[in-house]
């Protein structure tokens, strides 16, 4: 367990560092073509922003270090105004997606999406895990009685070690 | 034919039930025939019943008397005439529930010849001479074949062997030890100094002197210094020597005259010997002894009253009066005695050196310096140590007899063996008569001193008994009435006592008595000896009684498994596997219940499942351990896991997010174009 966890740290940490290496070509490049966009298309340039607000707010309350939360509420958001974007750019749409309310329910329902899925997923793991190590702990419940009916209470005479305690505390 | 003459006093019959010896002799312990019973064993009728018509007398040894069993062996079945012939011996039930030895001799027709204070018509020399002598003669040159002596002859052990007193034979002489009812008359002078029970087996020169003496009694008529007592007689003797003192104003046959002399001769180096007698009877004229006496003091030795003239006579006096030989000793006053009156150069040099203080003779206490001062004045008589005089080789019977009725003697027994004096003993004896065999003995001699001393179960005074004694049964308050003379015999013997409810338990005879004959070793007894005894102890004596039980062929012995389960309960206890436990124990009470202790060995002593219970135990333990830990860390265990879950959701959430979204645009591009 101890093992799974420095694996865990040590992806985190490599997570880390790509995302700082990648982080400022990112923010500039999305920067260029965000004021691009903005010179060019400014209604679909502040649909797009109306439209992200939820990966904003995610990303305000998003706890995990690799932004996890926001990558999932981002990409179901983004993949819910990009289309409408797209098909604005193209001249397609008979009305201005800055207007057009459909355009604003697919954003914010792949945003709930997204966070639903952020959510659930760890919740249904963490659920089984507990009761994985509730069916353990049974079954060495039941083991230490049948060895006390074996061998008797001197088999109990151990040693506990609780170098760890205040960790479970 | 009793070795007790007139002093037998026999018991009263508990029982008219018969008690057979084998197959062969039934005993009738209703019908006592006093005149063969003796203050070493009664008499009662036996019947052979191969032979109903010929009369038997059973001899039967009384408690706290020995007979002489080794001898009992050599003589079964000897037929020879001159002698009371032994058919068969062994320990009897007895009908008052005790077991006592039983020696069948068949029944001479006459009574004994002649008893102190009686007299008889004289024996015609020539009858004496064909009728007695002669075949006593040839009687104990086959005794010497067989490797005994008879110690016994004197003349109310001496009978008419027939209704017509045409022969007389020897009575029977393995009722009690070698020459322990022997009077002072008819024993050489060198063991009739030693305690009666403390003369040791003898040599066939000890039987010429006595058949001498007897056939002087016979020819006398009467028995010679009748009316003195035993100490009388010894004084006399040493005064006067053998012949003077015994016959007094006596004129022998001129046809005896020879034999006498050569018989009674007061060295025992010039004594005839059985081929100089056998040489003598066939009509030659052997050499006779010269006319020696004891070599007088040039002065006498005044001591408590009293003057003596001669070592011996020293010898004797100071043995007696311990406290004030010592004094005598000491003070150097025996020393200058000695100096200017001993005639023996060497013995009083000897009692010179040591009586100097810083001499190494007084090294081992009083007594000890006093024995070996005796020692010095009388190098051919017994050890005087404590009050009690003895030779090497009489130690056994005599050991034997102080444990039975005078317990007060053994502080001497065990001074004796500490010092070593019974060694210095042995070395003074070169030469002397008896010297070869009491050499042969040298090794277990020079062993009763560390007996003596090792504080260990199994050692002590009761080792030197059983050591000195093969054939002497254990003495110990718990088998002493069922006469066991093997290991094997012991283990019935225990385990009835302890039916009886009696709890002497085992006790230093047993341990010494199993050490001397079972080769017990001294784990083996402290585990039977209880105390603070370990498992090791208690495994080695159960290992003991189970070998003898299995090599000694004895039957059941419940009681004494019993105790031995409890022997070995501790050993059951070490195993761990509850179900192991219980395995042991119904097959241990199974064993108990037969009385089979090399079972309950077997079920003890099983190395390798105690072996195989320890691993399997030490296993479970780690087993249990690792449990118990892996429980206490529980919550920590499931907040890992937890945080691993969420990590892991989280990724899979963040691809199927991503995955998704794809989908998602695609289809919202799809749905609108």
């Amino acid at each position: 367990m101890a093992r799974q966890n420095k694996m865990i740290e040590r992806a985190q940490q490599r997570s880390r560092g790509w995302v700082k290496k990648v982080a400022p070509a990112a923010w500039l490049l999305a920067a260029v073509m965000a004021l691009m966009l903005l010179v060019m298309w400014p209604a679909i340039a502040i649909y797009v922003a109306l439209a992200g607000l939820p990966t904003l707010a995610m990303a305000l309350i998003d706890d995990d270090p690799e932004r996890r939360g926001t990558l999932c509420v981002g990409a179901m958001n983004f993949a819910g105004s990009l289309p409408f974007a797209l098909l604005a750019l193209g001249g397609t749409l008979r009305t201005s997606p800055l207007t057009w309310g459909t355009a604003y329910f697919y954003p914010y329902l792949g945003a709930i999406v997204g966070f639903a899925v952020y959510n659930i997923i760890p919740y249904i793991l963490r659920r089984i895990v507990r009761v994985e190590e509730e069916r353990e702990q049974r079954r060495l419940s039941e083991r230490q009685e049948a060895l006390v009916e074996e061998w008797g209470s001197n088999v109990a005479t151990v040693r506990l070690d609780f170098t760890r305690a205040d960790d479970a505390r | 034919m009793a070795e007790g003459g007139d002093n037998a006093t026999p018991r009263a019959p508990t029982s008219s039930r018969d008690v057979m010896l084998g197959e062969r002799f039934k005993i009738r312990p209703g019908q006592t025939v006093m005149d063969m019973a003796s203050p070493a064993a009664e008499a009662f009728v036996a019947v052979d019943q191969t032979q109903p018509d010929t009369a038997m007398t059973a001899l039967i040894a009384r408690p706290e008397q020995l007979p002489r069993i080794s001898a009992c062996t050599q003589l079964k079945g000897l037929t020879q005439a001159g002698g009371a012939k032994l058919l068969d011996h062994g320990p009897v039930d007895w009908p008052d529930g005790t077991r006592r030895y039983a020696m069948v001799y068949e029944t001479p027709a006459g009574a004994a010849v002649l008893r102190r204070n009686a007299s008889m018509q004289p024996v015609d020399p020539r009858v004496l001479v064909r009728s007695f002598i002669a075949p006593a003669a040839s009687l104990l040159a086959e005794y010497v074949r067989r490797g005994v002596a008879h110690r016994a002859i004197r003349p109310d052990n001496v009978y008419w062997y027939d209704f017509g007193q045409s022969k007389l034979i020897l009575g029977p002489c393995t009722a009690g030890p070698p020459g322990a009812r022997q009077p002072a008359q008819f024993e050489p002078l060198e063991l009739a100094i030693c305690d009666p029970y403390g003369r040791g087996p003898g040599t066939a020169i000890d039987d010429v002197y006595s058949l001498g003496a007897t056939a002087l009694a016979l020819a006398m008529g009467r028995w010679p210094m009748a009316e003195a007592d035993d100490p009388a007689v010894i004084q006399r003797r040493i005064e006067v020597g053998n012949w003077d003192a015994l016959a007094g104003k006596y004129n022998p046959p001129t046809d005896l005259y020879d034999f006498f002399r050569g018989a009674l001769a007061d060295d025992p180096a010039e004594r005839w010997t059985l081929p100089t007698l056998a040489k003598w009877l066939d009509g030659g004229r052997p050499a006779l002894p010269r006319m020696t006496s004891l070599a007088k003091a040039r002065e006498p030795f005044l001591f408590e009253g009293k003057l003596y003239r001669t070592g011996r006579e020293i010898a004797l006096a100071i043995a007696k009066n311990p406290p004030q030989a010592t004094a005598a000793i000491r003070t150097g006053v025996l020393a200058d005695w000695a100096r200017r009156a001993l005639p023996d150069d060497i013995a009083a040099k000897k009692v010179q050196a040591m009586s100097q203080p810083e001499n190494p003779a007084g090294r081992d206490g009083d007594p000890a310096l006093v024995a070996r001062v005796c020692m010095a004045l009388d190098p051919t008589g017994p050890i005087h140590i404590s009050g009690i005089s003895v030779r090497p080789d009489g130690v056994a019977s005599a050991l034997a007899r102080a444990y039975l009725s005078a317990r007060d003697t053994l502080p001497a027994f065990d001074s004796l063996f500490r010092s070593g004096i019974h060694l210095e003993w042995v070395s003074t004896q070169q030469g002397a008569q008896g010297a070869g065999r009491q050499a042969r003995r040298l090794t277990v001699y020079e062993r009763l001193s560390r007996w003596v001393m090792e504080p260990i179960p199994g050692s002590g005074l009761e080792r030197c008994l059983y050591e000195l004694d093969q054939r002497l049964p254990c003495l110990s308050p718990l088998s002493i009435d069922q006469w066991v003379e093997s290991p094997g015999e012991m283990l019935p013997a225990i385990d009835a006592a302890i039916a009886d409810g009696d709890q002497k338990g085992f006790d230093r005879h047993i341990a010494a008595f199993l050490a001397a004959r079972g080769a017990a070793d001294e784990s083996a007894l402290k585990g039977l000896m209880g105390g603070s005894a370990d498992e090791e102890a208690r495994m080695a004596s159960l290992k003991l009684l189970a070998h003898l039980q299995e090599t000694y062929l004895v039957g059941a012995l419940p009681n004494l498994a019993a105790q031995c389960a409890v022997l070995v309960r501790p050993t059951v206890e070490q195993f761990q596997r509850i179900s192991t436990k219980e395995l042991i124990a119904r097959k241990s009470e199974a064993a108990v219940g037969q009385g089979d202790l090399q079972g309950l060995l077997g079920i003890v002593d099983d190395r390798l499942a105690l072996e195989a219970d320890k691993k399997g135990f030490d296993s479970a333990k780690t087993e249990y351990a690792a449990a118990t830990e892996r429980l206490s860390k529980a919550d920590l265990v499931v907040l890992d896991r937890s945080r691993q879950a969420t990590y892991r959701g989280r990724e899979t959430a963040t691809l199927a997010a991503g995955s998704l979204a794809l989908a998602t645009f695609f289809g919202v591009l799809a749905a609108y174009l």
